[in-house]
């Protein structure tokens, strides 16, 4: 089922400057997470722009992945938004470790995902965020 | 890579890639960024596109050929081109990137040889398709769709911008689609599409182009060619492989060809000029330098020393020559281009730039040009061929199947699936490959031929795929071993693989989870090299590892190819099945055979948890699975002529147990109603013959009818209540609860 874009899409524009590669950003965030209507929206951002390709940007919290998600920006801040079923989301734990991936993780990307690694070798394409903190809900 | 003499050297093949006669001329059209609401999309999209055409289309009818680029940005700022955007559509101050315009360059060349090459612009689903579960794929099949349906009324009432100019110009029976990228999965679901609606466009060839393969969709019926790069920096896992080796043997009456090319040293993104580094003013990257790095790996980084890229040049002369040899051949019917695809030609055309050690075809041969020698696929096949003849090996240090998913185990070449592009998952089948290792140049790998099959004088090449398992490969040895035949009175005729394909080269790269890649590859030999061996008696075809003191190899798809002798008539086999409650499964044969044939049968479910009642040879077998899940299963029929010969035939597919479930999920398109019923039932979405049949909650089957013009009528016996309603299709079944009220 897909999410209803009609608006974010003709309202959000996403600009980047100088890609130069599928690599990730390093320096991404999760800015916020807040309900949206029936969904949860989880926006990450980062300082330099989120690569356009064939792959799919994966979020993962804990053993879920959640992979639909909307680019936009606001002027020099460049952001996905992953898009999380309210009944996915009550189902998240508390401040779990949180990646971003540019496609299926590799083995070792998986590894370190699996145990949580912060520190570990993620390759170009997969990231830590942080922790993923449940906010109180709100609209 | 090897650099060799080969045994067969290159035929007078004309070089598709070259320009044609017709001078070309260019158009583009733009009915506006907003200008179609494709169903499953949640925006608008754009009309938009350009049009490659034969100056004065003199001669029209043309075919038509039509493009579909992949997933990149979609604007760019005007005033500082550096910056691009993901956004539909474009705001003030910025204009759209033409991806569309990126293959120009191939256009070009369709056209002077007497084609329309329309391509299509695809921005708006670009801007917002990672939203959508199906990633835009139905999107893009409708924008297709809807391309091909403005482009049948310029061809016949004409219309904006070109007023009359293309009426009658175009042949909308002969139409070939390429798709790049995430396009090329587009135009995968476009062709199912198309078929699904009765194929009001003949669709008569597909390439896809470093294809995105998200849903596994498979298409049958209709020439494939996928092309892979080998140095792929965004699709990774090749995962186009998976649209030539699901599709070889998924559907018992699909009798096309299927092709695919391995590009060495080819990226993701210089097949698009737009997309390309120097070509464009905006948006431009090497995706192989930025995934691999610039001077990291030895075969994929462009600027490390003695690296194996090919530059942007000669990747889009590779593509150029043999899409263009495929199209023509399957679209333009020019069988002329059929060594160069069939691997009969295995030099390269030279317009293509490039030599045999840097691309590699494979060809899947149509079921009445192959007889198949042994799939290699299944683990049945280690003990008895699909010709259901012995199979033996002396000394080898291990024979086994793997890499076909779900319960196969893995081949464990490598932890990283993007390394064995082929292999498939718990969840997903894959290519089913038997691995062998040796160590002693006395070790051998044999198929018997029963005797309905002996006589291969109508045949013309033998032909596998193969690829050195390079875990348990000497770094960088490349292999080599002899194919061996024996007659009936002993003697033998040897070849070397060598001495016909670089397919066992040792797979190059070492970047880390990324490379080398175990990629499969054909090789044909023509059995008119096998001299002094009686080939209307051939007993054997033997693999001897004379060659080297030790390796590892994967081999699948055994067969013989060419003008097919026929002493089996027709062996077809082909089953349904029925899934009822708790994983129980009620499967039937509906193969068929010559009048006064008696007929065998031998089931294996791919449920290896299930023991010995994994296998049954009854015509009608019922099987409880282990679990839920998608279980391979095999049905092997012998055929018992009346001349003393047994012929065989094998079909597999792929069951679907969902869990506390009863419906399988892939026919979900077959409705019935109303719901409730009264007298009669509608059965939509049928596109064969099919079975209704209805059981009461006990489970008891209390109707089992054929389904006549999509409708079946209730018999008065029945009274109301709550029913299964199961329809059985060759192509699984589906089944839902139903309401009869009287």
């Amino acid at each position: 089922m897909g999410y209803k874009t009609n608006s974010i899409i003709f309202l959000f524009l996403f600009f980047s400057v100088n890609v130069k590669g599928q690599a990730l950003p390093d320096k991404i965030t999760i800015a916020s997470v807040k309900q949206h209507n029936s969904v949860m929206e989880c926006r990450l951002a980062s300082p330099s722009p989120f690569y356009v390709g064939a792959q799919v940007y994966v979020l993962h919290v804990a053993s879920q992945q959640f992979d639909l998600s909307l680019q936009e920006d606001s002027d020099s801040v460049h952001v996905l938004t992953f898009i999380i079923p309210l009944s996915q989301y009550a189902t998240l734990p508390n401040m779990a470790a949180a990646y971003l991936s540019y496609g299926s993780l590799t083995e070792e990307q998986q590894y370190s995902v699996d145990h949580a690694l912060s520190n570990a070798f993620l390759g170009k394409t997969c990231r830590y965020l942080g922790v993923f903190t449940k906010p109180t809900m709100s609209k | 890579m090897l650099l060799q003499q080969y045994a067969v050297q290159a035929q007078s093949s004309p070089d598709p890639g070259l320009m044609g006669a017709y001078a070309v001329s260019k158009d583009t059209f733009d009915l506006g960024d907003l200008a179609y609401k494709p169903d499953s999309f949640p925006n608008k999209v754009e009309l938009r596109g350009s049009v490659h055409y034969p100056t004065g289309l003199i001669g029209a009818p043309f075919p038509v050929i039509v493009l579909l680029h992949g997933r990149h940005s979609t604007v760019y700022k005007t005033s500082a081109p550096g910056t691009t955007g993901l956004s539909w559509p474009p705001p003030v101050g910025y204009q759209s990137i033409t991806s569309f315009e990126g293959y120009d360059y191939f256009a070009r060349t369709m056209a002077s040889h007497g084609y329309i090459v329309i391509s299509v612009s695809c921005n708006a689903i670009n801007a917002a398709d990672n939203s959508l579960a199906d990633r835009g794929m139905n999107a893009r099949a409708q924008l297709m769709q809807k391309q091909l349906d403005l482009w049948k009324d310029y061809n016949t009432i004409g219309g904006v911008p070109f007023g009359t100019k293309f009426v009658g110009k175009l042949d909308m029976t002969r139409i070939g689609t390429m798709g790049h990228s995430r396009g090329g999965e587009g135009v995968i679901f476009h062709a199912l599409l198309n078929q699904s609606l009765g194929s009001p466009y003949g669709i008569k060839a597909v390439i896809t182009l470093a294809p995105v393969d998200f849903s596994r969709k498979v298409m049958n019926r209709i020439p494939l060619m996928n092309i892979a790069p080998y140095c792929d920096g965004d699709v990774v896992g090749l995962s186009g492989v998976h649209f030539y080796d699901d599709a070889r043997y998924n559907d018992s009456a699909d009798n096309t060809a299927k092709h695919s090319v391995l590009i060495m040293g080819a990226n993701h993104n210089f097949f698009n000029t737009v997309w390309t580094p120097g070509s464009y003013i905006a948006g431009t990257s090497d995706d192989a330098d930025g995934l691999f790095g610039a001077t990291t790996d030895p075969f994929c980084s462009s600027k490390k020393t003695g690296n194996g890229r090919i530059d942007t040049g000669k990747q889009k002369a590779a593509f150029n020559a043999y899409g263009a040899a495929f199209f023509r051949r399957y679209v333009g019917g020019d069988t002329v281009f059929a060594p160069i695809l069939e691997l009969d030609d295995i030099i390269p055309p030279a317009s293509s730039l490039l030599d045999t050690t840097q691309v590699f075809v494979s060809y899947h041969a149509p079921k009445t040009k192959r007889k198949d020698i042994n799939r290699a696929d299944t683990t049945a096949n280690l003990l008895v061929n699909t010709m259901g003849a012995n199979v033996t090996q002396l000394g080898l240090t291990s024979l086994s199947v793997c890499g076909g998913g779900l319960s196969m185990p893995l081949c464990n070449i490598s932890t990283s699936a993007t390394k064995e592009p082929h292999r498939g998952s718990t969840t997903q089948i894959g290519l089913g490959q038997t691995a062998m290792r040796w160590n002693d140049t006395s070790d051998y790998y044999q198929n018997e031929l029963p005797e309905a099959y002996q006589n291969v004088t109508g045949y013309k090449s033998l032909m596998l795929r193969t690829a050195v398992n390079y875990k348990e490969t000497k770094a960088n040895q490349h292999l080599d071993f002899t194919v061996q035949l024996i007659d009936s009175m002993g003697k033998m005729s040897s070849q070397r693989i060598n001495q016909y394909s670089a397919a066992l080269f040792y797979q190059r790269g070492t970047a880390t989870n990324y490379l080398p890649k175990a990629l499969f590859n054909s090789v044909k030999i023509p059995l008119t090299a096998f001299k002094g061996v009686n080939q209307t008696k051939l007993k054997y075809i033997r693999y001897v590892f004379n060659q080297l003191d030790s390796g590892s190899l994967l081999v699948s798809d055994m067969s013989l190819v060419g003008i097919v002798p026929n002493p089996c008539g027709q062996v077809h086999a082909q089953f349904s099945d029925s899934i009822g409650k708790a994983y129980f499964v009620q499967f039937r044969d509906s193969s068929y055979a010559n009048l006064g044939d008696s007929l065998a049968w031998q089931w294996h479910f791919g449920d290896p948890a299930s023991g010995i009642y994994n296998q049954s040879d009854s015509s009608a077998p019922s099987h409880v699975f282990s679990t839920s899940g998608a279980f391979y299963v095999c049905l092997y029929v012998s055929a018992y002529r009346s001349n003393g010969l047994v012929c065989t035939d094998t079909f597999c597919r792929t069951v679907n147990l969902m869990p506390n479930s009863i419906h399988d999920p892939s026919l979900s398109y077959i409705k019935i109603s109303p719901n409730p019923a009264q007298d009669n039932l509608y059965v939509s979405g049928l596109s064969s013959d099919a079975v209704l049949e209805l059981r009461n909650m006990c489970g008891q089957l209390v109707l089992h009818t054929n389904i006549i013009q999509s409708m079946v009528t209730l018999p008065q016996s029945l009274s109301s209540g709550m029913y299964f309603a199961t329809v059985i299709t060759d192509q699984g079944s589906s089944s839902q609860k139903l309401m009869l009220m009287r």
